[in-house]
C-alpha cells in the first residue's frame, strides 16, 4: 500500500509541473498586469512603468518563470503583491475557512444524501422515493447565491438566530465556528446532496437485485444488517467517488457561497488574485490545488481496497 | 392515484416557492431635494451626550488593494487609512485645507520655498515623538510612490531646518494650493515614522504606524482590518472639522470587513452585524430610507464621469468627431441610466458640480448636452467618418462607470455612430487604455476637488494622451492662485480650452450612497462627505 501510495505521489509530480507552466503561460499573457490595479486608475503612464520595473515584471517571461521555479522548489513560493505577506502564508490562513467548510458539508451532505438514497432506492416508485428524488433535483436546480440570500433573509435577519455573514475560527470556540459556518455549509450542501443522493441510490438498486442479497434474505439476516452491511458497501464505491470528487471541489474554494457569505477562503483568494493578476498567489493556489485533488483522489482510491477488499493495489 | 397525488403536491410546492418570493417594491423617486449638505444631514434631533464605548462595524464592498495609503488612489483603502494616519493638512467639511498635523506654515516671497512648521508632542503609534525628520522622510517616499505625485514633481527638495520644521523647496512658484495637494485624501501624503518610510518598498509598509487617533491592530486580507482607539492621541485644539480639527476617538474600536455582495452588505445592516455600509444600490435607497432602524444617505461631492477620448490615434483624433459625439448626447439619459432618481445626479457642464466653490458653467454652453443628432451627423460627414467602429473601453466591476458606457453606446448607435463596446475587468481595462490602437475612448470618474488635479488626465501622460499648452498655463497659474475666486476663473478659463478643444468629454455627475444604522451618531455631519471620517461618531445606546 505504501508502495503504491509513494508511486501515486511521484506521477503526480510532472502532472503539476505541466498545470503550473501552462497557467504561468496563460496568466502573463492573458492582457493586464498587476500594476494598474495597484496604482488605481488614475496613475500616470510614467508611474506605471516605474513600478513594473521595480517589481520585475518587465524582465522576459522565461527568466521570470526560471526565478519562480528555482525557488519554488525549495518550497518558496514569494510573496503576494497586494496582501504583503508570502503566498504561503495567505494560503494557510485561507485554508482553514475552506476546508471547515469542506468537512462540515461533506458530512451534513452524508448524513442526509445516503439514507435518502437508500430509502428511495428500497421504497422505489413509491411517493416517498419520488420525493427524495425531487428533493435533489431542487438541491441542484437552485442556484447558490439566490439560496445562500434566502437562508441569510429567514435565518439571520428575521430569525435572528444565526449571524448574517463571516467566519470565526475554532480558537474562538466551536459553537461560534459552527454558528458561523451553518447557513454556507447549507447552501452547499443542498447541490452536493443532490448527486449523492441519487449515485447511492442508483448503486443500491444496482446491489438490491444480487445473489448475494437473496442470499443473506434467505439467511435471516436482520434487514439492517442486509442493507448497511452487505448492499451499502458494494455500492460504497461509486459513492464515494462522488463523495471524493464534492469534497475536492469544495477544498478547492467555493467561490459563490465565499462571496455572499463574506467568507475569506480559498475561492475569494484565488479569483481576487486572478483579477488583479497576483501571479505568485495564482502560481501557489495552482501547486495547492493539483496537491489538493491528488491527495484526495489518493485516499478515495485507497478507501476503495478498504470497503471493497476485491479491489487491491499492488 | 398517488402519482396525481404526487403531482398535485409538486405544483403546490412550486406555486409555494414564487408566493414566498416578495415582490420587488419599485423604487419610488426621492422627492426632489437640493443637494446640499442640509438635505443629506446626518445629525439627529437630539443625540444627546456623546458616548465613549462600543465597537464599530463597517461594511466595505470590496478588498483593499493595500493599506498603504500613500501608493494607491484606489479605494476602499482611504476609509480604513484616514483612522490610522494623518497627514500635514486634511480637508475641512468645504474640502478647504486645514491643519492636521502643521501648526503653522509660510512661503518665501518668490513662492519657492516653503516651510512647515509641526505640532510639537505628537506621538506615534509605537510612542516615538513625531519630529521634521519623520515628515521629511514620509514625504520623500510618497513623492517615490504616489500615483498623485507627478501634480508635485515640482518639487525639488525637503530639508529639515529644525526638530518640527521642515523646508520644501520648488522648482517653480506653488501657492497656498500646495495644501490642498498635501491635504488631499486620494494617496494623501500621510506621515509615518522615518524608519518605516524608508525599510518600506512600494506598496507595503513594513509595520502600520501612524499619529491618527485609532492603531492598527489586524488586517486579514480580504476580510477585515481592526483598528483600536489610541489613547495617547494629542487632538488639535479646537472644533472638529471634518477630517480636520479635534478627534474625540469615542468608539473604542473599528472593525472595517470586506462584503463583496451588496445583499449581504445590507442584510449585514438590517440584522445589526454592521453599523455602516458602503456602496448602497439605489434600488434599495427608499426602503432604507423608509425604515426608522437606519438611515441612508446621499455622498458629497458627486463623482464626475468623463469620456477620455484618444488623441493618439484613429478616429477620435478628429476634432469633428469628437464634436459629433458631443452633439448626440442627451446627458440627462445617460445620468438616468447611471441612477434613475434624479436627485443622485446633476446633469451640469462645468467639471465641478454646482456645490463647489469653483462651480462655473462657463465655457461648456452650447457644447455640453447639445441632444442634437441631427448636428451629430452632419459633423460625422464633415470628418469623413466612414463607419468605423467606435470601441468604448469599459470597466465591468464599477458599476457607475460601466452604465454610462451602455448609455452613452446606445445613444452613439441611434445617431449613426458604429459604437462598441469592450467590457473588461480592471487589470485588462488598465492595460488596454494604455493601447492607442485598443481604443477610442474609455469612461471613468469620480468625487474631486482639487483643480490642480485636473493637470493628470489633460497633462499628456494619461491615457488618450491629450495635452494642451494652454491647459499647462493655466496650471502653472492655479499652482500660484491664492483665493478661491482667483482658481474659479481659472477654471473657468481651463473649461473653455477643454470644451473647445473638445480633449474630454464631460458627462455629469452622480452620487454614490451609503447607509448606517440609527445607533450611529454623527453629530458633525462627517459620514456624507465622501472618505469614510470615524473619528467622531459614536454609537448611541
Amino acid at each position: 500500500m505504501t508502495t503504491y501510495a509513494l508511486r501515486r505521489l511521484l506521477h503526480t509530480v510532472p502532472a503539476v509541473f505541466i498545470v503550473v507552466t501552462l497557467i504561468f503561460i496563460l496568466t502573463h499573457v492573458v492582457p493586464g498586469d498587476p500594476v494598474g490595479v495597484l496604482l488605481g486608475p488614475y496613475a500616470d503612464q510614467e508611474r506605471i512603468e516605474e513600478t513594473r520595473e521595480r517589481m520585475g515584471l518587465d524582465r522576459p517571461l522565461w527568466v521570470q518563470y526560471v526565478d519562480w521555479l528555482s525557488h519554488a522548489v525549495r518550497g518558496d513560493f514569494g510573496d503576494s503583491f497586494f496582501l504583503g505577506r508570502p503566498v504561503s502564508q495567505a494560503i494557510l490562513e485561507a485554508f482553514p475557512v475552506t476546508f471547515s467548510l469542506a468537512i462540515l458539508s461533506i458530512t451534513l451532505t452524508v448524513l442526509v444524501a445516503v439514507p435518502l438514497g437508500i430509502i428511495s432506492a428500497l421504497k422505489r416508485n413509491t411517493m416517498t422515493a419520488n420525493a427524495t428524488m425531487a428533493f435533489s433535483v431542487l438541491g441542484i436546480s437552485i442556484p447558490d447565491f439566490w439560496l445562500g440570500f434566502l437562508l441569510i433573509m429567514l435565518f439571520a435577519v428575521n430569525l435572528g438566530w444565526l449571524p448574517t455573514f463571516g467566519y470565526k475560527p475554532l480558537s474562538e470556540g466551536f459553537w461560534t465556528w459552527l454558528r458561523y459556518l451553518a447557513l454556507p455549509v447549507i447552501t452547499i450542501s443542498l447541490s452536493q446532496m443532490a448527486l449523492v443522493a441519487r449515485m447511492t441510490r442508483a448503486g443500491m438498486l444496482e446491489v438490491l437485485d444480487k445473489d448475494y442479497i437473496r442470499t443473506a434474505h434467505a439467511k435471516g439476516l436482520p434487514m439492517s444488517r442486509v442493507i448497511l452491511v452487505h448492499a451499502l458497501r458494494n455500492a460504497f464505491v461509486s459513492i464515494l467517488t462522488v463523495i471524493g470528487l464534492s469534497f475536492a471541489i469544495v477544498l478547492g474554494g467555493a467561490l459563490i457561497v465565499e462571496t455572499v457569505f463574506a467568507l475569506p477562503g480559498m475561492g475569494r483568494l484565488v479569483v481576487a488574485a486572478a483579477t488583479r493578476r497576483d501571479y505568485p498567489v495564482i502560481q501557489g493556489v495552482v501547486v495547492y490545488l493539483a496537491l489538493v485533488y491528488m491527495l484526495v483522489n489518493l485516499v478515495v482510491d485507497i478507501a476503495y481496497g478498504w470497503i471493497n477488499p476485491r479491489i487491491r493495489y499492488e | 392515484m398517488n402519482r396525481r397525488l404526487f403531482t398535485i403536491f409538486t405544483w403546490l410546492l412550486v406555486v409555494s416557492l414564487l408566493a414566498a418570493c416578495s415582490p420587488i417594491p419599485p423604487s419610488a423617486p426621492v422627492a426632489e431635494q437640493p443637494s446640499d449638505s442640509a438635505s443629506t444631514s446626518t445629525e439627529t434631533s437630539d443625540p444627546g451626550e456623546p458616548q465613549r464605548g462600543g465597537t464599530l462595524f463597517v461594511g466595505l464592498m470590496q478588498s483593499l488593494q493595500t493599506l498603504d495609503p500613500q501608493s494607491t488612489t484606489a479605494h476602499p483603502t482611504p476609509h480604513v487609512a484616514l483612522t490610522i494616519w494623518e497627514g500635514l493638512f486634511a480637508f475641512g467639511k468645504n474640502f478647504e485645507p486645514v491643519p492636521e498635523l502643521a501648526e503653522s506654515w509660510s512661503s518665501s516671497d518668490d513662492q519657492m520655498t516653503w516651510t512647515i512648521n509641526i505640532r510639537q508632542g505628537v506621538k506615534f503609534h509605537n510612542g516615538k515623538e513625531l519630529t521634521a525628520e519623520d515628515v521629511k522622510a514620509s514625504l520623500e517616499r510618497w513623492l517615490l510612490v504616489s500615483p498623485r505625485a507627478s501634480g508635485l514633481k515640482i518639487m525639488t527638495g525637503i530639508d529639515v531646518v529644525g526638530p518640527y520644521s521642515v523646508q520644501l523647496n520648488f522648482s517653480e512658484p506653488i501657492g497656498d494650493v500646495l495644501r490642498r495637494l498635501l491635504a488631499d485624501d486620494g494617496s494623501k501624503a500621510v506621515i509615518m515614522p522615518k524608519e518605516i518610510a524608508e525599510a518600506s518598498p512600494q506598496n507595503n509598509l513594513t509595520e502600520i504606524v501612524g499619529t491618527g487617533p485609532y492603531q492598527f491592530v489586524e488586517y486579514r486580507p480580504d476580510e477585515l482590518v481592526r483598528v483600536v482607539r489610541f489613547e495617547d492621541y494629542q487632538p488639535i485644539d479646537g472644533p472638529s472639522n471634518y477630517q480636520g480639527g479635534m478627534k474625540n476617538a469615542y468608539v473604542d474600536e473599528i472593525v472595517f470587513m470586506i462584503v463583496p455582495e451588496s445583499s449581504t452588505r445590507i442584510a449585514g445592516l438590517e440584522q445589526g452585524d454592521l453599523h455602516i455600509i458602503l456602496g448602497l444600490p439605489e434600488t434599495e435607497f427608499p426602503r432604507i430610507q423608509a425604515d426608522d432602524q437606519m438611515e441612508a444617505i446621499v455622498l458629497q461631492p458627486p463623482g464626475y464621469l468623463w469620456m477620455f477620448f484618444n488623441h493618439q490615434q484613429g478616429p477620435m483624433t478628429n476634432i469633428k468627431l469628437r464634436q459629433a459625439v458631443m452633439a448626440a448626447l442627451d446627458m440627462e439619459i445617460v445620468l438616468r441610466q447611471i441612477k434613475s432618481d434624479p436627485a443622485m445626479w446633476q446633469a451640469f457642464g462645468g467639471l465641478f458640480p454646482p456645490s463647489s466653490s469653483y462651480s462655473t458653467a462657463e465655457g461648456s454652453e452650447g457644447i455640453y448636452n447639445q441632444k442634437d443628432p441631427a448636428k451629430a451627423q452632419q459633423l460625422m460627414q464633415e470628418a469623413g467618418y466612414n463607419n468605423e467602429p467606435i470601441r468604448i473601453l469599459a470597466l465591468q466591476t464599477e458599476e457607475a462607470l460601466y452604465r454610462a458606457c451602455v448609455a452613452v453606446a446606445e445613444q452613439l448607435n441611434e445617431a449613426g455612430f458604429n459604437a462598441e463596446l469592450l467590457v473588461y475587468d480592471l487589470a485588462t481595462w488598465v492595460a488596454k487604455r494604455a493601447e492607442p490602437t485598443e481604443y477610442e475612448f474609455f469612461i471613468t470618474g469620480g468625487p474631486n476637488t482639487n483643480p490642480l488635479n485636473l493637470a493628470t488626465p489633460v497633462g499628456g501622460t494619461f491615457p488618450g494622451g491629450y495635452s494642451s499648452d494652454r491647459a499647462t498655463e493655466i496650471f502653472a497659474q492655479m499652482r500660484v492662485a491664492t483665493t478661491d475666486e482667483e482658481l474659479k476663473v481659472l477654471v473657468a478659463d481651463l473649461q473653455k480650452v477643454v470644451y473647445e478643444d473638445v480633449g474630454i468629454g464631460h458627462l455629469g455627475f452622480q452620487h454614490q450612497l451609503m447607509a448606517i444604522r440609527s445607533e450611529v451618531q454623527d453629530p458633525n455631519s462627517a459620514l456624507p462627505l465622501g472618505v469614510l471620517t470615524l473619528h467622531n461618531v459614536w454609537l448611541q445606546d
